[in-house]
């Protein structure tokens, strides 16, 4: 399926979770996103990082309703519990396979969605720049040390570093950018023209469809 | 041949969206990094039901992107598109709350917006900085009422939590952003044409 | 052929004329070499020549400068970059995207090239580079010669009529240096018209037409006396008398250290140890890994072995606690200042010393007028210019004392008055405050007799040059 398309449906069905109070609903979402696992057949550290990555935020939200909720507040504790984990695992179907589907993603949104190709191009330049950033946040906290100074989360100094960091490196990329021939508005070809299936679309429809079926009969 | 001054000038320059992206990577990151400070604080609360306090007392650490987009780029539009950058970063990152993360970005960058909007786009100094702060508090909570079950607490425990995050952003939001912003004018580091 | 039009330009920037009067005719098909102390304005005139300047400066433009009657900056760069390449000084933060073949189909997308074209088009361009090899390899990892092979891969799949490269050779290690070199020449050879800033112009003399002298933001041709004179003075590397070290004494300790960079290995298991209160120098051919090493010293760059400092293996040491003792004068100036005006940053750095009682307010005094900065103690470090700016750095760090400090290229960038002021203040300060140091420099000519030791990083190795002591 097309990424951008999945990742559409996704986000739809992302949004109306954070409506539903439904235990069933979200433990059918976990449980839909976990056949659809099976079926990609996940490394086990994936495996891993689903299930332990929702624990803290998960039980964080499940404590403090048990403890200080009013009304519903039991039903509502299991509620944030299992939609913590179904924001992850149905996020998951789009995030763990972007490595291999980023560039397809990318022009899909370029050419498919007609979004401007210097938010698309800003997008792919800022990913491919990030094992860069993390590296000159370091940098940045170093060279302060050496002068005796911890640049603290909650100093201006730190942030107005990472700032002027990021005023010279958009500079010297809008140039590179603009020295292989980038120009803001322009037409362009692509080497490879993306078409998204009719499947695609059947698959979308009938997802959403039967997403708002359950929710029909208020049965949970 | 084709000149650039035959077409109109552009709204979102190049460097403009480059620069807020890159700012939306740096402050993702700064933040990512704090991490598992969160992660050791939340679970420090969470026995005693008070987690999401972590969650808040940070909450405006992580907005600050859209504030710093709005007041360097100074155009409508720049906090939303900034605090979407910077939640696609943490999202990619791996960041806990996975797709839900990138809503949560975009109602906060409605949210630190509307601040910069409700005085017409004319101020980005203090005003426009604070502004956005309370707005940044106020539309993120009700958003929280929904997403992370607020509506079902007590009473006093949403006010607590309010004060929380009403306090963050003040600081992170408004008082961290305000000296930033006169660091860079200060330091005169960006054209502004 | 389109035609380059250069008459009488002038250019100033926040206030400062950096270009009077300049004009340029190259002849069609001629491969020239463009020449001048930095900071004299080569890289703007580049710049505004590929049409990058003044959109993406500001400032002030006036006078002649156009392709076929078309202001330069004014043309569509997808059109622009048809006529006229560029290759940038430092290629790393200039390529978008992921992969050679990526940042290549990127390139022909914009010039709207058609798509059935392309990839041949793309893997012609990496051949003729001898980059097909690495099509698919991150960009982020290759050397810096190898980026330069890409950018201009960039170039001959546009077909440029123009080519104009801004010291292209800075990062590049000498075996890609002939390469492009060789390149290069055969690009100019297909009728195409080149234009290279270059401070060492060795492999390429025999075919360089006509030389352009810049100077204080002029320019003019070279006569043909002084062309010879020019291209006859080769910059040579000037042997530097240092002796070998023996039964060394060290705080700093590599044993079996490795450095890789991506796939690529940099040093291959090395023991030494780094003299204690001594200078010692690092050369080696670019991009082999000298400010890597610095970086795994200072614990900013992962390494296998274990570096020691005070026997102490740097992985149980905290960083925040290791730089007191280890630090690193950056390459990039503007990354170690913590305040707003040199005067701020003198008085942080005077309080967080090592040796308060040997920074009197004299000394100081002292030292800002031998390094010219006295005039400027009340302005802001970020609009200091480039030398400025290192020289203070220099300063700001040698004030704080560490026991070992460690200098990436410290001279770069500086003329020779400020680069042998620069090199006596270190000297006496290091001494008094009795620093190792370990100094990363090409400029050789200013410090042939200044350092004890010199470290030879070459294949992989580092090794103690000199005579017998």
């Amino acid at each position: 399926m097309n990424p951008l398309m999945k990742f559409g449906v996704i986000m739809i069905i992302a949004l109306e979770l954070t409506f539903i109070k439904s235990v069933t609903i979200n433990l059918i979402v976990i449980a839909v996103s976990a056949v659809l696992y099976l079926i990609l057949h996940l490394r086990w550290r994936q495996w891993l990082w689903l299930c332990l990555l929702p624990v803290l935020p998960g039980l964080g939200s499940w404590f403090s309703l048990m403890y200080f909720g009013t009304g519903d507040h039991v039903h509502m504790a299991w509620v944030m519990l299992s939609r913590v984990y179904a924001y992850l695992w149905l996020g998951g179907l789009f995030t763990l396979k972007l490595n291999d589907e980023r560039d397809i993603f990318l022009a899909t949104l370029e050419q498919r969605a007609h979004l401007s190709p210097t938010f698309v191009y800003a997008l792919v330049g800022v990913l491919n720049f990030m094992p860069a950033v993390n590296q000159q946040i370091k940098t940045i906290r170093v060279a302060a040390q050496m002068r005796g100074m911890t640049l603290h989360i909650w100093e201006p100094q730190l942030y107005f570093k990472a700032i002027l960091s990021a005023i010279r490196w958009s500079q010297s990329l809008a140039e590179g950018m603009v020295s292989h021939g980038f120009t803001e508005g322009a037409q362009r070809t692509h080497l490879e023209a993306v078409t998204i299936k009719r499947l695609d679309w059947v698959i979308a429809i009938i997802a959403l469809i039967a997403f708002q079926l359950l929710l029909l009969p208020h049965w949970y | 041949m084709q000149t650039v001054s035959d077409s109109k000038r552009r709204h979102w320059a190049l460097r403009d969206v480059l620069l807020l992206a890159f700012v939306a990577v740096f402050i993702g990151f700064i933040f990512w990094v704090l991490g598992p400070v969160y992660n050791v604080l939340a679970a420090a609360l969470t026995p005693m039901g008070l987690a999401p306090f972590a969650n808040d007392l940070l909450l405006g650490g992580w907005m600050m992107a859209a504030p710093l987009a709005s007041i360097l780029i100074r155009q409508a539009g720049a906090g939303l598109l900034g605090e979407l950058f910077a939640a696609a970063v943490e999202m990619l990152l791996g960041g806990q709350w996975g797709v839900a993360t990138l809503l949560s970005g975009l109602v906060q960058g409605i949210a630190s917006e509307a601040g910069f909007a409700v005085l017409a786009y004319k101020d980005w100094h203090w005003r426009g900085i604070f502004s956005s702060a309370v707005t940044g508090a106020v539309i993120t909570f009700i958003w929280s009422l929904f997403r992370d079950g607020y509506a079902s607490y007590h009473i006093g425990l949403l006010v607590a939590l309010f004060l929380t995050r009403f306090v963050s952003l003040l600081f992170f939001g408004g008082v961290l952003v305000v000296a930033i912003q006169k660091l860079i004018e200060k330091a005169g580091v960006l054209r502004r044409d | 052929m389109t035609e380059l039009v250069v008459q009488q330009v002038n250019f100033a920037y926040n206030d400062a004329t950096v270009l009077r009067d300049v004009s340029l005719t190259m002849q069609p098909g001629s491969l020239n070499l463009l020449v001048g102390p930095s900071g004299s304005g080569k890289s703007t005139l580049l710049k505004l020549l590929a049409g990058l300047y003044p959109t993406f400066s500001g400032g002030k433009l006036t006078g002649q400068l156009t392709l076929d009657g078309y202001e330069i900056h004014d043309i569509v760069p997808f059109q622009r970059v048809a006529h006229i390449g560029y290759l940038f000084q430092n290629p790393t933060r200039q390529f978008v995207m992921k992969t050679p073949f990526e940042e290549l189909r990127f390139s022909l997308e914009n010039l709207q090239v058609a798509p059935e074209d392309m990839t041949s088009r793309i893997e012609d361009a990496l051949t003729r580079v001898g980059m097909r090899d690495f099509m698919w390899h991150d960009l982020m990892t290759l050397s810096g010669g190898e980026k330069q092979k890409v950018a201009l891969a960039a170039v001959l799949a546009a077909d440029s009529h123009y080519l104009l490269l801004d010291e292209p050779f800075a990062n590049v290690d000498p075996t890609s240096r002939l390469q492009l070199i060789q390149l290069i020449k055969a690009y100019q050879q297909s009728g195409k018209t080149i234009l290279i800033a270059d401070h060492d112009w060795s492999g390429y003399t025999d075919v360089i037409d006509d030389v352009f002298v810049m100077a204080d933001g002029g320019l003019h041709t070279a006569s043909t006396a002084e062309k010879t004179t020019i291209l006859s003075q080769l910059p040579t590397q000037p042997a530097v008398h240092t002796t070998q070290p023996d039964a060394v004494i060290g705080d700093v300790v590599l044993d079996q250290v490795t450095l890789t960079n991506g796939d690529r290995p940099l040093l291959s298991k090395t023991s030494l140890t780094i003299p204690n209160a001594k200078r010692t120098l690092i050369t080696g051919p670019n991009g082999v890994g000298k400010s890597t090493l610095f970086s795994a010293l200072v614990k900013l760059y992962p390494y296998g072995g274990q570096i020691l400092y005070q026997n102490q293996s740097l992985t149980k040491r905290r960083i925040a606690q290791h730089v007191r003792d280890v630090a690193l004068v950056f390459q990039n100036a503007e990354q170690q200042f913590v305040a707003m005006t040199m005067a701020e940053e003198l008085a942080q750095a005077q309080q967080m010393s090592r040796f308060p009682e040997l920074w009197t307010s004299a000394v100081l005094d002292d030292v800002l007028t031998r390094l010219n900065l006295a005039h400027v103690r009340d302005h802001i470090v970020y609009q200091l210019s480039g030398g400025q700016q290192k020289k203070l750095q220099v300063l700001l760090m040698l004030m704080t004392g560490t026991p070992v400090l460690l200098f990436d290229e410290p001279l770069a960038g500086l003329d020779s008055v400020s680069q042998a002021h620069l090199l006596a203040i270190i000297a006496e300060i290091t001494t008094q405050q009795a620093q190792t140091v370990v100094m990363i420099s090409h400029q050789l000519h200013a410090v042939t007799d200044w350092f004890d030791y010199h470290l030879q990083f070459e294949d992989q190795a580092l090794t103690f040059r000199g005579d017998a002591s």
